[in-house]
């Protein structure tokens, strides 16, 4: 298994994330704060009333959650949502992979979501047919991450699915016109970002990509890149403290 | 540039990351526990081992 980190794959022809409502439907919904907060009665009350199975095409033998802790709590709604779709697809829950970086994304601006890069450990069964599970896609960040972990391992990761998504958080792959309009924009720096986060340019989501070739001008991709920097460093420092069991700095570029 | 090439005004505030505890984690673990066998009924552990004997079986075959 390699060690805890952040690995991307490249995007291919990897599929629209499957969603089944809005981001305003779920967070209506009474019961999602408490979720939120791991209450896994509650999650199972939103999921029931939102999920339709049989919208979700791919082939499965592994459904894996995105199991984290949002600030202090664990967010229940992948799991839940997660255990579902095993039990419609009879496919194995694998429950040990989880995030081992506590990153808060929920109603975080665009820089943190791209600077706080998401870690995972766990294994999985290599040559398995993989479908990964979360509450919500913006940036993608996370389920990009994921999946680069699991297919890291020698599995195939087939799709993804939320139970909602941002404004065009479904196309998790970069197309080229993005790309080339990021790289045009941006032609060392972007790819100086993406290797100080652990990946290569091409690994970047749509949106992220898309917000980065938006950025006002050289000055502002400078920042993150030194701020990219300093969290490397930092966690460096809480790995050599014993924070976690054996994270390394990512290292890993697709 | 390197980090120190900035003034301290100019970077962007970090944004707060940190490790699980083994606490949390374990915290993870049980959460997930719970719900699988609420939805999955109290035989969900061997119907996922059973699961995944087989599919071990399919790949080692393949």
């Amino acid at each position: 298994m390699p060690k805890p980190g952040v690995y991307r794959s490249p995007w291919r022809d990897f599929p629209d994330v499957v969603i089944q409502t809005t981001v305003t439907k779920l967070r209506s919904r009474p019961g999602y704060d408490q979720a939120k907060r791991g209450e896994g009665d509650a999650a199972y009350h939103v999921v029931q009333e939102l999920i339709k199975p049989e919208k979700i095409p791919f082939e499965i033998d592994i459904i894996v959650p995105v199991m984290q802790f949002d600030r202090d709590k664990p967010n229940a709604l992948p799991l839940v949502y997660a255990t579902a779709l095993a039990k419609h697809f009879d496919a194995y829950l694998e429950i040990g992979v989880r995030q081992v970086n506590v990153v808060s994304h929920t109603f975080a601006d665009a820089q943190t979501r791209i600077l706080g890069q998401p870690m995972f450990m766990g294994k999985i069964q290599p040559g398995s047919r993989v479908l990964i599970v979360d509450d919500v896609v913006t940036y993608g960040s996370t389920l990009a991450n994921l999946r680069g972990w699991l297919q890291q391992q020698g599995a195939t990761v087939v799709g993804a699915t939320t139970l909602a998504a941002g404004f065009g958080g479904t196309k998790l792959a970069l197309p080229d016109i993005v790309r080339n309009r990021l790289l045009d924009r941006f032609p060392t720096q972007a790819e100086a970002l993406a290797n100080e986060l652990g990946f290569s340019a091409d690994c970047f989501t749509n949106r992220e990509a898309r917000f980065l070739a938006g950025l006002k001008n050289e000055h502002e991709m400078q920042r993150l890149i030194v701020a990219a920097q300093e969290l490397t460093l930092l966690q460096e420092r809480q790995a050599s403290l014993g924070r976690t069991n054996e994270i390394d700095p990512p290292s890993h570029p697709c | 540039m390197l980090a120190c090439a900035m003034s301290s005004s100019d970077k962007l505030k970090l944004p707060e990351i940190r490790f699980l505890t083994p606490q949390e984690n374990q915290q993870l673990t049980d959460l997930a526990k719970d719900i699988a066998r609420q939805m999955l009924g109290p035989d969900w552990k061997e119907r996922q081992e059973q699961r995944r004997a087989a599919f071990s079986a399919k790949t080692v075959q393949q």
